[in-house]
C-alpha cells in the first residue's frame, strides 16, 4: 500500500534502480562520430556581441542617414526625442547582450530573462507611443481612425522590419552553429536587437505624431523583428553534419 | 569536478577523443539516471542518451570555454526527452492500425513502467505510475529536485528557469503526486 505521508522528506528511495557508478556503453553512432573527432572554436559570446555591435550600428546608422531625419525635429521636445531614443537604444542594449553572453559559467542563454526583457521592452515602447507622444506645428496627424493608420503603415512597417531583421539574419549566419537548447530566445533576442535599433531610426524619421502610428507601426516593428528572427533561428541555428 | 569537466570539454572541442571518453565516463551515468526517472524505461532512457551526447557532439562549436558543461547536457537530454514524447505522441495519433493492438506509449507516461518495474515494491511502482502521470515541466521538477537531490538553483539552471518558478513546478508536482497517491490509496 502507498503511504502518501512518507513522502514527505527525500523520495531518492523511491527512484528507479540504476547503479550508481555504472557507465552505459556507447553505441556505434557516437563511436563512430568521436572517432573523427576535429578541433573546433567554441564559442566566444563578447566577441560574437562585439561583431554583431560593429555590424549592426553602422548598418542602422547607414538607413537614418539614408532616408533623413524627421522634419519636425527642430520643433518637438528634445528632452522628448532624447527620453524615447534612451528607451530604444536600452531595449537594443540588453536584447543585445541577453542573445549573445549567457550568465557566467553556464552555455545556454537566459531565456527567462530575455521573454522578461523583450515582453516588458514591447509593452514599454507600444505604451510609450500610444501615450506619450508629442505634435509639433510641421507633425502629420490625422483622425485616428482605423482606415487613416492603416493608410500611413506600409511605409513604417515595411522599412522598420526589413531593418529589424536584417542585423538579427546578419548575427545568426555569422553564428554558423548547431545551438541545441535556446535557439528560440537566442532569436527572439537578436531581433528585438535589431527591431529596436530600427524602431529608433524610425523614431528619428518619421514625423507621423498619430498616437497608434507611434505606438502600434513603430513599436510594432520591435516585436515582428524578435519573432520573425526567432523563427529563422530555428533554422539557422538547427543541427547540421559536423 | 565542475573544473575537471570545463576542463575535458575544452580538450574535447579541441579534438581530443581521449577526453570524450572521460567526459562521457564522468556524466554519463548521472544523466542516464536522469533520463530513467523522467521516462521510467532503463532502454528508452539508453536511447536518448546516446542521442542526447551525438547533440553535444555537433553541439560542441557553441560550448563556451570555462563553462560547466553539464548543466548544458541535462538541458539537452531534457530537451531530448521532450522531442522524444512529442514524436510518441504523434506517431500514437497517426498510426491507429485497425489489427494492430495497440502500444503503449511508455515514454509519455502512464503505461510506460510496466515493463521494467522492480518486483518487490508496490509502493515504488504506484509512486513511479504516478509520476509518469505528471506533465513533462513538473515531472522535470520533481525529479531533480526529490530524486536527483539538486538544489533549486541547480535544478532551474538545468531547466532554464527562474528559482521562483522552479519552486512552483516542483510544488505543483509534488502536490499532484501526492493527489493521485491518495487516490490509488482510497
Amino acid at each position: 500500500m502507498t503511504e502518501v505521508g512518507d513522502m514527505d522528506g527525500d523520495m531518492t528511495q523511491l527512484a528507479p534502480e540504476v547503479p550508481e557508478q555504472a557507465v552505459p556503453p556507447m553505441g556505434a553512432a557516437l563511436r563512430d562520430a568521436i572517432a573523427n573527432v576535429k578541433p573546433v572554436k567554441m564559442r566566444r559570446p563578447l566577441r560574437d556581441l562585439g561583431v554583431f555591435l560593429a555590424l549592426s550600428i553602422p548598418i542602422l546608422a547607414g538607413v537614418a542617414v539614408l532616408i533623413g531625419i524627421r522634419r519636425d525635429i527642430s520643433e518637438v521636445s528634445p528632452l522628448w526625442v532624447g527620453s524615447v531614443a534612451v528607451i530604444w537604444l536600452s531595449s537594443f542594449a540588453a536584447s543585445s547582450y541577453l542573445g549573445f553572453v549567457p550568465a557566467k559559467g553556464h552555455v545556454r542563454p537566459r531565456s527567462q530573462n530575455i521573454y522578461q526583457v523583450v515582453a516588458i521592452a514591447s509593452v514599454l515602447i507600444i505604451s510609450v507611443g500610444l501615450f506619450a507622444t508629442t505634435s509639433a506645428t510641421t507633425s502629420i496627424t490625422y483622425p485616428a481612425t482605423f482606415s487613416n493608420v492603416m493608410a500611413h503603415a506600409p511605409s513604417c512597417s515595411i522599412m522598420g522590419v526589413t531593418a529589424g531583421i536584417l542585423p538579427g539574419l546578419i548575427a545568426l549566419v555569422l553564428m554558423r552553429r548547431y545551438v541545441p537548447v535556446g535557439r528560440l530566445s537566442i532569436g527572439l533576442s537578436l531581433g528585438a536587437a535589431g527591431g529596436s535599433l530600427s524602431g529608433l531610426v524610425l523614431h528619428l524619421h518619421c514625423p507621423i505624431s498619430e498616437r497608434f502610428h507611434v505606438g502600434f507601426i513603430h513599436g510594432g516593428s520591435l516585436v515582428l523583428s524578435a519573432l520573425f528572427v526567432a523563427g529563422a533561428s530555428q533554422v539557422l541555428l538547427r543541427e547540421r553534419d559536423s | 569536478m565542475s573544473a575537471d569537466l570545463s576542463q575535458l570539454m575544452k580538450r574535447y572541442c579541441e579534438g581530443d577523443p581521449q577526453a570524450f571518453e572521460e567526459l562521457y565516463a564522468a556524466c554519463a551515468p548521472k544523466l542516464l539516471r536522469y533520463l530513467v526517472r523522467l521516462c521510467g524505461e532503463v532502454s528508452t532512457a539508453e536511447d536518448l542518451l546516446q542521442l542526447s551526447f551525438l547533440k553535444v557532439h555537433k553541439a560542441r562549436s557553441s560550448y563556451i570555454e570555462g563553462a560547466k558543461p553539464l548543466p548544458w547536457m541535462y538541458t539537452i537530454c531534457h530537451r531530448t526527452f521532450l522531442d522524444e514524447v512529442r514524436k510518441r505522441k504523434r506517431s500514437k495519433v497517426v498510426d491507429v492500425g485497425g489489427d494492430v493492438p495497440e502500444q503503449s506509449a511508455a515514454i509519455d507516461g502512464r503505461l510506460a513502467i510496466e515493463t521494467e518495474k522492480p518486483e518487490n515494491s508496490e509502493r515504488l511502482n504506484r509512486t513511479l505510475e504516478a509520476l509518469q502521470s505528471l506533465p513533462p515541466s513538473q515531472r522535470q521538477a520533481v525529479v531533480l529536485t526529490k530524486l536527483d537531490g539538486k538544489s533549486m538553483r541547480e535544478a532551474a539552471d538545468i531547466a532554464g528557469t527562474s528559482i521562483g518558478a522552479m519552486k512552483v513546478r516542483a510544488h505543483r508536482g509534488y502536490a499532484a503526486l501526492r493527489k493521485t497517491l491518495e487516490g490509488a490509496k482510497s
